[in-house]
């Protein structure tokens, strides 16, 4: 007999890593989305401030989280969200989609999104469409497996 | 997640990256999981598995953390099983365990895993055992396990644990919110936690007077180290060198049960969505509902 444990009225919709990297404290918006992740159905991990990619990308690795989030607002994106996916790569996690937010110029995106990035949202950017980014990041990984 | 689990699998050598996709299948039942947990079940594996449990904000996180300090100091290899509750209407989870537990974060031989309770009551996911067990297996030696924290009625870790420890902290209200609950009889080792704090000392009186034996009830700072070390040897000190048949046996009987009870629910809450609840009074309904249910082998 199979039992579906993740079946029934408690079927979460996935698991998400939400990480702060970079030397700001401002956590409002991180932790914003991960209350609105877990409200929308997803099991979500916060890793909280000043974490260097190395951490967060282990932490999403034990975890086997389908996505990844990352929120900065210190200005270190174009070095730090790439430096996220080179860990997840070191650590066999290529396959792991991670979706970006927080204090980021127009122009700067186009570059991050080519270095690997799934999705980058601004300030001001409707919730609906951040939720709807990470359903559409983790149903295609979880076909992809 | 692609690629076949091996029929003989060398435990030792999985990547961190094999282990998480493992624990994922292993919490999710996927077919692919079942030779892997069978593989698991057939013998004991070496090490230690210690159950934390307590109400929320009495430190369990914190003191994890610092346990784990004291055990890489001794170069153990140490896996983390910390457990938070789903929530009953969206199924989503906040779990916060890991962010106290950051200091080792890029330590290779410490893994930290946050599980949610999916539905499941008693302050433990049903899978946490063979979570334990694949930890073991790959060389994870001490397995701590973190459950939820909900107060009253977490007796489930203690099945599922060698060794557990009932973290109290002061001012977390009155004595009797500890006197209620049921655990307090059966875990091993009582902590007073936050023994810095106001109030410690006087908790820690009390609880030995309840505890039965005094030298079940120790006092630990887990912010300053203070008391860990002592701690971590009052549990080497309840070590079962070799569990006895019987409590092999009543273990075995309560992680069944555990299961059945995870199965039951799912069944129930699966035909609770059709039932009618609005004839009769809601004893009878309920009577309804359990004698509808239906079991295929």
């Amino acid at each position: 007999m199979r039992v579906a444990m993740n079946g029934g009225t408690q079927r979460s919709r996935g698991r998400v890593l939400i990480g702060k990297p970079g030397l700001d404290g401002h956590t409002r918006g991180a932790k914003f989305i991960a209350k609105a992740l877990a409200d929308h159905g997803y099991e979500v991990i916060y890793t909280g401030i000043r974490r260097t990619p190395a951490e967060i990308a282990t932490a999403a690795v034990q975890e086997d989280v389908d996505v990844v989030g990352l929120s900065l607002l210190s200005g270190a994106h174009n070095t730090l969200f790439p430096q996220v996916l080179a860990e997840l790569r070191k650590l066999g996690a290529a396959d792991v989609p991670v979706i970006a937010g927080g204090v980021i110029p127009q122009a700067d995106i186009p570059g991050l999104l080519t270095a690997g990035i799934t999705a980058v949202f601004t300030p001001g950017a409707p919730i609906e469409q951040i939720l709807a980014a990470f359903d559409e990041a983790c149903t295609r990984r979880r076909k992809m497996s | 997640m692609s690629d076949p689990v091996p029929s003989s699998i060398e435990w030792g050598t999985l990547t961190t990256r094999r282990l998480g996709q493992l624990m994922t299948a292993i919490e999710e039942q996927r077919p692919e999981a079942a030779d892997v947990v069978a593989a698991l079940q057939r013998q004991t594996w070496p090490g230690l598995t210690v159950g934390v449990t307590g109400p929320p904000g009495s430190g369990k996180s914190t003191l994890i953390s610092a346990l784990v300090r004291e055990l890489r100091r001794r170069r153990e290899r140490v896996g983390v099983v910390a457990v938070d509750p789903s929530s009953d209407r969206t199924g989503g989870a906040f779990l916060g365990d890991r962010l106290r537990m950051m200091e080792h974060a890029t330590d290779a031989d410490v893994l930290v895993r946050s599980i949610a309770t999916r539905g499941h009551g008693g302050g433990v996911a049903p899978a946490v055992s063979d979570l334990a067990r694949l930890l073991r297996a790959a060389g994870y030696a001490w397995v701590l396990i973190e459950t939820v924290g909900a107060g009253q009625v977490e007796t489930d870790v203690v099945a599922r644990a060698d060794v557990t420890l009932l973290v109290q902290a002061p001012g977390l209200g009155d004595e009797i919110q500890a006197l209620k609950k049921g655990i307090l009889e059966v875990a091993d080792l009582v902590v007073v936690n936050k023994s810095d704090q106001p109030g410690a000392v006087e908790l820690r009186r009390q609880l030995e007077t309840w505890a039965a034996s005094p030298e079940r009830v120790l006092a630990t700072c887990a912010t300053s180290g203070e008391g860990i070390a002592e701690l971590l040897q009052a549990i080497d000190a309840r070590r079962p060198e070799r569990a006895s048949e019987t409590s092999r046996l009543r273990a075995r009987r309560e992680e069944v049960r555990g299961l059945a009870l995870a199965i039951l629910r799912d069944r129930l809450d699966a035909s609770l969505r059709d039932a009618d609840v609005t004839r009769g009074t809601t004893w009878e309904a309920a009577e309804r509902l359990v004698a509808s249910l239906r079991f295929e082998p």
